[in-house]
């Protein structure tokens, strides 16, 4: 880029030192002004008494000869220097002997005044010393022009000024020269010679040394100039060569990419015929899973069935988990508004779980068919068919399963019950929440076994008694209710439950039902369940002839 | 403004006898008042030698009344002269001369009005007079008179021939004249 | 002896066989230019050769007078032609004091105080 005149280095410096020195240059003289508006006084201060000495002795006679002409001489003799502009002798009586002033003389300007008018008029008291002491014979007084002062002192100043203004501007010439040649002119020519630089191939034209300045700074800035493009085009060698080799790099990986592409697809195709394999077993397995589900839901009791019952509103709900469960429930419906209820959980999941629900189905009903009236009689029962089956299939197996039998009307010894219900077996607690939603739990840790596990389980069995009165209700549940997790492994609970329960107290069986699987199924959220989820609803219902009296 | 030159003696001290004569220099004309001085001095002679009678047997004394007579005479002509020809005719205040006898001495006070330019003149002479040896002073005086009016030659005489002592006083008026005084003091 | 100058009081006489002036009488001029007269007269007197001034009737001499002959003393020893002499008296008082100033102007004077 072409620089225009007056931004060059030169042209700035000039400016700046021509700045600077003509400031210096105005200080500097003005100081000396200073020093010598006072030299000058002093020097007058010092040479009117000198002078007045001079005259003294002819002027001390002109007034004791009381010698109008000697004064005069004397006075005249005084109007001889220069800067005296009038002079007056007089006698000790103040009578004027001779006054002599230099003819019409422009008044002093202010300026003068200023600087010289205090050292203007010198007096000198005349006496003679003679054998009677010393007595006094007159005065003299001398007046100076201040004009005629500042007149030589403005004189001197402008030379001074002149002078130093001359020597201030040959300073600049000299300074700005020898600048020039010592350092703005190497470093001018130095930045052609940069600009010259092909920035494609920095290090084909180094920089040539400078005359003079082999061991300074300049020479230093050459050398690491030339360093720089050196190492400048080391650099760009050493990327064109390291882009040579990224191609051929980039070669190779393609050849690579080309080939691993094909292993990917032959890999790709086995990995396709396994996946079929796995889909087949996966079907196969699914199948499995199907029919155990299927079991599961082959037996339970139809809604058709349950809303048969009279005295009683039941509502049931079951919902397989993922991995088959093993849930039994069942509700079998009896003469005479007997009800008999069964609630199990067999351990673990899959096949075989599903095949031990089936078979206590199938047992429960069987005795329940034959009417069994000993609770301990069909636990035990149910146990040794259970145990000896599972024996047999070779799977530890086994589950909690209660027993509910009701009956319409107080118990035996009992009185004004709208039901009963008698609870035996091992299982959960049972849930009563009365009506007005206090809520009772019956524990069934004492009331049996698990079964399958012993071949007697008799003496554990025991047997409660459950008064209902209307508006009671009775929830049957099995862990997967109460163990039902949600993201944070927070188990749903039995509180929760029965809290639940409680809050619906008033609402019949179904809605109960809907209400407790609402809300397992908000507490799990998008959680799947991992155990199957079994809740029964019972809610006594008014009696037929109450019911007939309050209709 | 006031000089006082030599020993000026203010109210005079023990003075028994005097005279005094007071006349202003504008009433006659100077030719007339010249004529007077003889008279004058001789009568101031005569009447300071009163006071020496000495004895007509003894010549010494005679010689002694005859010098104070002579003395007396000439010093008294020479100061009514000076006070002629010096006083200002405009004057203001009167020409007064005064003789005065004290115990060893006779002094005479003449008290004139002059102009400034004369009193300085004449100031000037006195102190001439008075830092000279009054010997060389006369004889340069004399000199000097032959080529001037010669009237500082009385007072020289005075002193030289006559060993009077003289003193001066200068009072610069406010109208300008000059006031002067001059005692002459003889020892007898 | 004849008289040559004379005045109110006054008396200048003139031997010119003894070449004597004699002064006599009182003389109070004012100032030398009425003294001019007696010293004119004085002055050309005697041009050369000897002369005398006899002050002895002089009884009275004023500074003037005196000065006038100063005058006339230095102008005699200017001349240097003329052989001066004075005669004064000791009976005259003022005589004794200030004529012996005279002298001292002219050594060669010849001054007798009789």
């Amino acid at each position: 880029m072409t620089i225009p005149r007056f931004h060059s280095v030169t042209a700035k410096q000039a400016v700046a030192t021509v700045a600077v020195v003509l400031v210096l240059s105005l200080a500097g003289s003005l100081l000396e002004l200073f020093f010598d508006w006072h030299a000058m006084r002093d020097q007058i201060r010092a040479q009117m008494p000198q002078i007045l000495d001079t005259v003294e002795g002819s002027a001390v006679e002109a007034a004791y000869q009381l010698n109008p002409g000697l004064a005069a001489k004397v006075v005249d003799g005084l109007l001889g220097y220069g800067i005296v502009v009038g002079g007056r002798l007089t006698d000790n009586f103040g009578d004027l002997l001779a006054e002599r002033n230099r003819g019409q003389e422009a008044a002093a300007g202010p300026v003068a005044d200023m600087l010289f008018g205090d050292i203007s008029t010198y007096t000198r008291e005349l006496a003679k010393i003679g054998g009677g002491g010393r007595t006094v014979v007159g005065k003299l007084d001398v007046r100076l022009s201040s004009r005629a002062i500042a007149g030589g002192f403005y004189g001197r100043a402008l030379v001074n000024a002149a002078l130093g203004l001359v020597r201030s501007l040959g300073i600049v010439a000299l300074v700005v020269g020898i600048f020039y040649v010592m350092i703005t002119r190497p470093l001018v020519r130095l930045a052609q010679v940069v600009a010259q630089v092909d920035p494609a191939h920095p290090g084909t034209h180094l920089v040539a040394r400078l005359k003079g300045h082999g061991d300074d700074e300049l020479g230093q800035l050459v050398d690491s100039l030339n360093a720089l493009l050196e190492s400048s085009q080391a650099g760009l060698d050493q990327r064109d060569q390291a882009q040579s080799e990224l191609t051929a790099l980039a070669q190779t990986l393609e050849r690579r990419v080309a080939e691993r592409t094909r292993e990917l697809e032959a890999a790709g195709e086995e990995i396709r015929s396994l996946n079929n394999i796995l889909k087949a077993e996966n079907v196969r397995l699914g199948t499995e899973l199907e029919v155990s589900r299927r079991i599961q839901q082959m037996v339970l009791p139809t809604r058709i069935e349950l809303a048969g019952i009279s005295g009683l509103d039941v509502a049931a709900y079951m919902e397989p988990a993922n991995e088959v469960g093993g849930d039994y429930y069942d509700i079998l419906h009896g003469e005479g508004g007997r009800v008999r209820i069964g609630i199990g959980d067999v351990t673990g999941h899959g096949l075989e779980s599903g095949v031990v629900m089936l078979m206590t189905q199938s047992a429960v009903r069987t005795l329940v068919t034959s009417d069994e009236p000993d609770a301990v009689r069909t636990l035990d029962i149910l146990n040794r068919t259970i145990f000896q089956n599972v024996q047999r299939m070779g799977c530890e197996k086994n589950l909690t399963l209660a027993l509910l039998d009701y009956r319409p009307g107080p118990a035996e010894g009992a009185e004004g019950a709208a039901g009963h219900l008698r609870v035996s077996g091992q299982h959960e607690s049972v849930i009563i929440v009365r009506r007005g939603g206090a809520v009772e739990l019956v524990d069934t840790m004492d009331l049996g076994l698990p079964l399958g596990l012993v071949d007697d389980v008799g003496p554990f069995i025991a047997e409660t008694t459950i008064a209902l009165e209307a508006g009671d209700t009775v929830v049957l549940y099995t862990d997967g209710v109460t163990e039902a997790a949600d993201n944070r492994h927070q188990l749903y609970g039995l509180e929760r439950l029965c809290q639940v329960v409680a809050d619906h107290w008033p609402a019949d069986a179904d809605a109960i039902k809907e209400a407790v699987v609402a809300d397992v199924k908000r507490h799990i959220g998008d959680q799947p369940l991992y155990d199957d989820v079994t809740l029964i609803v019972l809610k006594q219902n008014v009696p037929t002839a109450q019911r007939m009296y309050l209709a | 403004m006031t000089e006082t030159i030599g020993q000026f003696q203010r109210p005079v001290d023990g003075a028994r006898e005097g005279l005094e004569l007071t006349f202003s220099p504008s009433s006659a004309p100077l030719r007339d008042r010249w004529r007077n001085n003889g008279l004058s001095a001789d009568f101031l002679a005569g009447y300071v030698a009163n006071f020496f009678p000495g004895d007509e047997s003894d010549p010494a004394s005679q010689t002694r009344r005859q010098e104070i007579h002579g003395a007396i005479g000439y010093i008294a002509n020479e100061l009514l002269e000076n006070a002629m020809k010096f006083s200002v005719a405009e004057a203001s205040h009167p020409t007064i001369i005064r003789l005065v006898l004290t115990g060893d001495a006779v002094l005479f006070t003449e008290i004139n009005c002059t102009s400034a330019e004369h009193g300085n003149a004449f100031r000037a002479f006195v102190r001439e007079l008075t830092d000279s040896d009054p010997a060389e002073i006369y004889v340069r005086q004399m000199e000097r008179a032959a080529s001037s009016g010669g009237s500082g030659l009385g007072l020289l005489t005075m002193v030289n021939d006559y060993g009077a002592d003289l003193a001066w006083q200068f009072d610069k008026l406010g109208d300008g004249s000059m006031r002067v005084t001059t005692q002459v003091r003889l020892a007898i | 002896m004849q008289i040559v100058v004379s005045g109110e009081n006054y008396s200048v006489e003139w031997d010119s066989e003894t070449r004597t002036a004699a002064l006599a009488g009182i003389l109070r001029l004012n100032g030398l230019e009425e003294y001019a007269p007696i010293s004119r007269f004085l002055s050309e007197a005697v041009p050369a050769g000897s002369m005398t001034l006899d002050l002895r009737r002089l009884e009275f001499l004023n500074s003037s007078g005196i000065a006038m002959l100063s005058k006339f003393v230095i102008e005699i020893r200017n001349r240097k032609t003329v052989d001066l002499g004075m005669v004064g008296s000791k009976a005259v008082a003022w005589q004794g004091k200030s004529l012996p100033n005279l002298c001292k102007l002219m050594p060669t004077l010849d001054m007798q105080i009789v």
